[in-house]
């Protein structure tokens, strides 16, 4: 993108209303990744906020004829990991705005969103339908909804996800070469209103036909096409819970329960923190100081909701909570309502709803990086030892460091997640952080943890693993981005 | 003249679609799955036309005139042991007459000419002097030796105790005919034998697609057990019971005698109480049902009628026809007589019954193609292994022999094999 | 026409008694079902190909595929490969039969994954992993079908969709030869980590592997796959009885109802499918249409002529579905039945009892009888506990267990389905048969149903009824799928031609309607049609072709020619 930042305002202008382009320093500030740990990449020069598809369209087919570099983000607030993060020059493309929720359907479970539609904002649309949706453990209030699930966020209801790409249904969205594209069952044929009068619901992710690009956009982090819409599968919402707390001091005591619970799919949300995540997650709601409550805890919590819904949901839980009890019993485990200062309600409760602006791994020091990946549940002791050992060995506080572990697609894999939290105006905190992140990444690739959402060291790390997996993605680039528009060289693609 | 016969069943060919259900058994009685398959010869060779479907498509090319008759269709089509399993798994879909067609496969391929050397030599042998064998290492008779039998036609009686071929050749064929023959003297049963004039029940005909040879062998195997005006025939091999009491009817004509294998024969000594078993037993045993004496023993079932279709074109038959399923063959008289021997343990294998899985010893193949009768074999004996048995134990000459002579030329010796005469004989406490 | 040094090379790669160029055994490769898929004139037989080669590894496919790319010849591999997808389309394809690679190379019992090679067949693997207390989603066309095929490369719908969701959603990762002889792993299996997600780093190339269909052969080959496996909470193993064609289980396992429920209306029928679904009741369930419903009451087509005459199954037997519900404990089961019962209350459904043995002759009374009758279930309805009450009476215990097994073949093992399909004329096809919800699945076979009737009341088709919708719900209702089967005599050329017709009017309607692009609109021909009611979405895939398969070395039939240069 080498032309000059006048130059660059009138071509948008001419696709763009004027008050849709933004230099504010104000604006592009709020678009600076917010940790000084991993790399921030470049700032974008110019913010623009398309109203509608059209507009999105045009304004990639003139980042196509002039060359630009487009990025794109959807929520607000700070950003940690900054999937819109350039290696170069570019115009961010803020979605922020379109919070259209133009579809809720009870029947088939199911809504659609547009990509500034936060959590917050969607279950509040979904509350008096009966449904609700899969959230990620506590999000910040500006985080939208696509942009969480279509990079692949875990969720903290993990039986309700049967593929990785769920909770997506269909999408809408630009390729690259600025072709609005549909996929799933609103891939057509016919238009949404005809699909909905036949009975559809776009409810399905794949297809059309032989293709599923809505994976190809998923977790692509703004490279290869931007949502305008997505449709959603949605839950009917519990009518009662009781959540229970399973607290252990080792994972070994309480991996076998999870798996025995998990495997039948008894049960709604359940996770496991360590107390350190545990305390700072509830730190809003508690008064007394961190280091206070996570002193009553056990090193692992599990938290096991059990839920009804519509029908018959006293005896539901009846019988899944005696189920889960003889499962803990046989595990030498108890489901307890409250552990410590810790109660199951009040960590249901937190966990499931949006945290404040700020994301809440950030209140024990002010920043947090977090680590993560993929793996299977029972690898997750090992890479608990690996970070461990490692954090000693770049000397970050054992204490700063909470650990998030998060059952994934019914079990069938595990998001485990290390999240170092550090003062961000201590540099010896930064440094030693940032020396720790490039380390472990690594180390615990080599050791089998699998980087499925790659972001800071990650990036380079795991697509040096699988070399001929990213040169058929750069093909499959070249093919829906042939100009390389969207954030040009992330990845190397 | 098998063209026309292949052109009668053409039906029957339209029906395949190709499921390859007729390479395995029948799908709920899968129980383990290492031995789901249940045709040797896809198992062995893969290629899709080794399968009953297979035959069946190479027959309606040949009917579309795609392809004629070589070597290669030849080499498919007689690499098979015409055991029938494919027809059971199909009909267990729909009425579909699978193994007539891969029998009328071979007949036409024997009348274009291309016969198999080895088994061209079979029936070279069974002209010659009536026995598959080119020089038979025994006399016909040479295991009724001192045993002081009836010669039939010469000495009258109403049993016929007919011992078939393989005792000639194969001296445990001819040990297990003579153990039958000694369990029905101390039963009292009044019989005779053949004696020099024993000859082939003509299955090797069958198997190996030479209709006329087997007409001709069936025809005057009828009119020699007519003449003898018997009114039982106690046939020792499976197999011989499956030629004369199903194939006999259905290309010649049947005895006008009842013919049963000596396992039902024996099992009805024991209801009958004229045959003890007192001497116990004790073995993990487990029971290889032979194809002949099994599946392929169904007389074709009588029935006249005519298929008709209702609501546009579903076909029925009218009065009720009752298909050959393979279930009617000789699977219950064998393992009431093992459970009749105290101390026996017998354990079924996974494939038993309508769905056992062919040892390999059948169709020809162990003369033209050994590997797949080894391999068949082996597999089979692997299963009796698995399910614990401590030997396996069959009621056919051509399944014993294959399954022992199979561990010989494979080194390898995993269980013994046993006919089932042996055990009851054993069981009896007859002394030698 | 295939040259010696061309066969050569190719015994070079897989060994000589491994590849086949006979015209007999070509032949064997050039039959399948439905070949009206590619030969529109009538003709049972598709193009032959040059050569069959069975390798057993994936390197033996590796070095086919990369001949194929130094010569013109294409390949095209097929697993178990009995529909015509797998045939080739054109000369100098050569087949690559994998029956060979049939290895469950792993069983990761805790993290419910499966890797096995192309030839695994579900019933095998389904068995195996019972044993573990595990299971796999099995499509419904036959338990013998190959669980790669499906996952990575076909359809997979199967009748547990329910509770184990659909083959292609199952997919945890996937060893892939190219076109270009390269070897790619997806996910997690391609860094070394394990199989447990086919998905990233970063963008999914799941999402060009396969969609709603898969690439049927014209992408490379799928060597391997690692398969998301789901609980089993019946029996590790239990004994058969009975004899072909009727086999038994030998007793009904405990925590396992097999029901029948009949409504009185399609639309009853349908919310309480969405019900169940929301419930998450189901281990199973099937639509079944009337006229399979009595054909599974009945032994033989003569018993079930008698059935279709006597009108007692058109009276009663319209809007059914069947279910399995099956638990892992005794609360879970007490509470599903339950609530089971509580959803046929608010939709008026029965839940029939199969402790009767039905015999042409109790129809033929029945019939009469049942013509006078408004509504025969009706008693049942009004009042539920008389359901109970029957369900309970202590008779018939040999016909419901013989009921109970069929149903258990059908919904668990999905081994008796193409009894029904085939008995009664031999010949089936299907139509339409999208992906999305239960709702849109009725549309579907109420269209079909219509426009079968022309061809029925011609004697093309079987007189089914015309109403022979069958499918089910996915994950719990959240997805539905039903597709329009109709039944002919495959010996008929015009029955041949009318399933060509149908499937060109099934794809009209699709368009017109917004039916989604139906289960058998794959492929070139089929993209050209739908592919500008839907995004244009072959133009897309063209573009893969061309960087994917620079020589054009798998056919791309079934899939899609190369964008041109």
């Amino acid at each position: 993108m080498s032309i000059d930042s006048s130059e660059l305002t009138s071509r948008l202008q001419s696709v763009l209303n004027d008050s849709a382009i933004s230099q504010s320093a104000s604006d592009i500030n709020a678009y600076r990744l917010s940790t000084p740990v991993t790399d921030s990449g470049i700032a974008p020069s110019l913010i623009v906020r398309p109203a509608n598809p059209d507009e999105l369209q045009k304004l990639i087919r003139l980042a196509n004829e002039r060359g630009l570099n487009l990025t794109v983000a959807s929520s607000t607030g700070n950003h940690h990991r900054g999937g819109f993060a350039a290696s170069k020059a570019s115009v961010l493309i803020d979605l922020s705005s379109w919070k259209n929720i133009p579809w809720i359907n009870r029947r088939n479970r199911v809504c659609m969103i547009e990509p500034g539609v936060t959590y917050a904002e969607l279950l509040q649309a979904l509350e008096p339908h009966g449904l609700t949706v899969p959230a990620p453990l506590s999000p910040r209030r500006g985080k939208s909804v696509v942009a969480s699930i279509m990079d692949r966020e875990p969720s903290t209801w993990p039986n309700r996800q049967w593929d990785s790409g769920d909770p997506v249904a269909s999408t809408e969205f630009v390729f690259g070469n600025g072709e609005l594209f549909r996929t799933g069952a609103a891939g057509g044929p016919g238009t949404l209103d005809q699909q909905r009068a036949a009975g559809g619901a776009q409810k399905s992710p794949a297809g059309p036909s032989q293709t599923d690009f809505h994976r190809v956009i998923q977790g692509s982090q703004g490279t290869m096409g931007v949502v305008t819409w997505i449709t959603m599968r949605a839950e009917l919402r519990p009518t009662v819970q009781k959540p229970f707390l399973v607290g252990a001091d080792s994972l070994a005591e309480l991996l076998p329960f999870i798996y025995e619970v998990q495997r039948p799919c008894l049960g709604e949300h359940s996770f496991v923190l360590d107390s350190t995540a545990a305390a700072t997650l509830m730190s809003a709601t508690r008064h007394e100081p961190l280091h206070i409550v996570r002193g009553t805890l056990p090193k692992y919590i599990c938290l096991q909701n059990i839920a009804g819904f519509e029908r018959l949901p006293d005896e539901r839980i009846k019988y899944q909570q005696q189920d889960i009890e003889t499962i803990a019993q046989r595990h030498h485990l108890s489901l307890t309502p409250s552990l410590g200062l810790l109660s199951a309600k009040d960590f249901l409760k937190t966990a499931t709803t949006p945290c404040g602006e700020v994301d809440w791994r950030c209140r024990l020091k002010g920043n947090c990086v977090s680590v993560f990946f993929l793996t299977t549940l029972d690898r997750v002791p090992s890479f608990v030892d690996i970070f461990g050992k490692l954090a000693a060995r770049h000397h970050v506080d054992e204490e700063s460091i909470g650990c998030y572990i998060q059952p994934v697609v019914q079990n069938h894999a595990c998001h485990v997640e290390f999240m170092c939290m550090f003062d961000p105006t201590a540099d010896h905190e930064v440094d030693a952080l940032r020396n720790l992140e490039k380390d472990a990444v690594p180390e615990l690739a080599q050791a089998g943890a699998y980087f499925s959402r790659p972001y800071g060291s990650a990036a380079d790390v795991v697509f040096e693993q699988n070399p001929l997996n990213l040169e058929v993605l750069k093909k499959v680039k070249t093919i829906f981005d042939p100009n390389r528009v969207l954030n040009d060289g992330k990845w190397g693609l | 003249m098998a063209l026309s016969r292949l052109r009668d069943l053409e039906g029957e060919m339209k029906k395949c679609f190709r499921c390859s259900l007729c390479k395995m058994v029948p799908l709920p009685t899968v129980l383990n799955p290492k031995y789901s398959d249940g045709c040797p010869a896809s198992r062995e060779f893969h290629f899709h036309g080794y399968s009953g479907s297979g035959k069946n498509i190479m027959a309606l090319s040949l009917l579309d005139e795609r392809i004629e008759v070589d070597n290669t269709l030849a080499s498919i089509t007689f690499a098979c042991t015409a055991c029938g399993l494919c027809d059971v798994s199909c009909k267990f879909i729909m009425e579909a007459e699978r193994h007539a067609v891969s029998m009328a496969l071979r007949e036409h391929v024997v009348d274009e000419g291309f016969a198999l050397p080895a088994h061209q030599q079979v029936i070279h042998n069974l002209a010659q002097h009536g026995r598959p064998t080119a020089n038979p290492a025994d006399s016909p008779s040479s295991w009724a030796n001192d045993l002081n039998l009836k010669v039939m036609p010469r000495q009258k009686a109403p049993v016929l105790l007919f011992a078939g071929c393989m005792q000639c050749d194969d001296p445990a064929s001819s040990q297990v005919t003579r153990k039958l023959a000694r369990l029905l003297l101390h039963a009292g049963v009044d019989f005779g034998i053949l004696g020099q004039a024993e000859t082939s029940c003509g299955l090797p005909a069958y198997w190996t697609g030479h209709r006329d040879a087997f007409v001709q062998a069936a025809t005057d195997m009828a009119d020699v057990l007519d003449s003898l005006e018997v009114h039982t025939v106690v046939t020792v091999s499976g197999s011989c019971l499956g030629a004369m009491r199903s194939k006999y009817p259905e290309y010649a004509r049947a005895p006008k005698a009842r013919v049963v294998h000596a396992t039902e024969f024996l099992a009805q000594l024991i209801r009958d109480r004229k045959l003890q078993l007192p001497r116990p037993v004790r073995r993990k045993v487990t029971f290889h049902d032979p194809c002949y004496l099994g599946r392929q023993s169904e007389p074709p079932l009588d029935w006249a009628g005519e298929y008709k279709t209702s609501h546009g074109c579903m076909t029925y038959s009218d009065p009720p026809r009752e298909i050959n399923r393979g279930v009617h063959g000789v699977f219950d008289e064998p393992r009431q007589l093992l459970r009749a021997i105290d101390g026996l343990d017998f354990v079924e294998m996974y494939r038993i019954r309508e769905y056992s899985y062919c040892c390999g010893g059948g169709g020809g193949v162990p003369l033209a193609y050994p590997d797949l009768a080894r391999s068949a074999a082996l597999h089979r004996i692997e299963e009796a292994v698995d399910v614990g048995a401590e030997c396996l134990v069959t009621a056919c000459h051509h399944c014993r022999a294959n399954l022992s002579k199979s561990q010989q030329s494979a080194e390898q010796h995993l269980l013994p094999i046993f006919d089932i005469i042996d055990l009851v004989y054993e069981a009896a406490g007859i002394e030698d | 026409m295939i040259t010696i040094e061309e066969t050569r090379a190719l015994q070079d790669a897989v060994g000589q008694q491994w590849v086949s160029t006979a015209p007999c055994m070509m032949d064997t490769y050039s039959l399948y079902m439905n070949p009206e898929t590619i030969s529109r004139d009538g003709s049972r037989w598709t193009p032959r190909p040059v050569a069959v080669v069975m390798p057993e590894t994936t390197q033996e496919v590796q070095q086919i595929i990369q001949f194929c790319n130094k010569t013109d010849l294409m390949a095209k591999p097929l697993s178990t490969g009995f529909h015509a997808v797998c045939a080739a389309s054109r000369d100098r394809v050569v087949v690559l039969d994998l029956k060979r690679m049939n290895r469950i190379i792993d069983i990761d019992v805790k993290n419910q994954i499966a890797l096995i090679e192309p030839y695994v067949r579900a019933v095998d693997l389904q068995t195996e992993l019972f044993k573990h207390g595990l299971n796999v989603h099995t499509i419904s066309s036959g338990s013998n079908h190959s669980v790669l095929a499906s996952t990575t490369a076909a359809w997979g719908y199967g009748t547990s969709g329910s509770s184990t969701s659909y083959s292609g959603r199952n997919l945890l990762g996937v060893e892939w030869v190219l076109p270009t002889g390269e070897v790619l792993t997806l996910g997690s299996g391609g860094t070394g980590a394990g199989w447990f997600t086919a998905d990233g780093p970063g963008p999914s190339i799941r999402g060009i592997m396969r969609g709603f269909q898969g690439s049927l052969g014209g992408l490379g080959v799928f060597t391997k796959c690692a398969v998301k496996l789901y609980k089993w909470d019946g029996p590790a193993k239990w004994q058969v009885h009975g004899q072909s064609p009727v086999y038994l289980l030998d007793k009904m396992p405990a925590r396992i109802a097999m029901n029948v429920l009949a409504f009185p209306s399609s639309q009853a029928m349908m919310d309480a499918g969405y019900k169940m679904g929301e419930a998450e009741i189901e281990y199973a369930n099937f639509r079944t249409p009337m006229f399979f419903t009595a054909l599974g009451m009945t032994e033989n087509n003569e018993e079930l002529k008698v059935a279709l005459e006597s009108g007692v199954f058109q009276k009663i037997m319209n809007h059914v579905l069947v279910n399995a519900v099956i638990c892992h404990s005794d609360g879970e089961f007490k509470w599903k039945m339950k609530a089971m019962k509580q959803i046929l209350r608010e939709t008026g459904g029965v839940r029939i009892p199969m402790n009767l043995k039905v015999t042409p002759r109790m129809l033929r009374i029945a019939g009469p009888l049942l013509r006078r009758v408004r509504d025969p279930l009706a008693l049942l309805r009004r009042f539920p506990v008389l359901q109970d009450i029957v369900h309970s009476i202590p008779v018939g215990k040999q016909q419901r267990l013989q009921q109970d097994s069929k149903l258990f073949w059908l919904l668990v093992r999905n081994a008796v389905n193409t009894q029904a399909t085939y008995r009664p004329s031999q010949g089936m096809s299907t139509m339409l048969g999208s992906f999305d919800t239960w709702d849109l699945g009725i549309t579907q076979s109420d269209w079909i149903a219509k426009e079968k009737r022309k061809y029925i009341d011609r004697g093309i088709f079987l007189d089914d009824g015309a109403d022979l919708g069958c499918g089910g719900t996915f994950e719990n209702g959240h997805m539905g799928y039903l597709e329009g089967i109709y039944l002919f005599d495959p010996a008929n050329p015009d029955a041949i031609v009318a399933s060509g017709e149908i499937i060109e009017a099934g794809c009209d309607a699709a368009i017109e309607m917004a039916l989604g692009i139906p289960i058998a609109a794959s492929g070139c021909e089929m993209n050209k049609r739908f592919g500008p009611a839907c995004w244009n979405y072959p133009v897309w895939m063209s573009k893969i072709k061309r960087a994917l398969d620079p020589n054009t070395a798998s056919d791309p039939f079934f899939y899609s020619e190369p964008e041109s240069e």
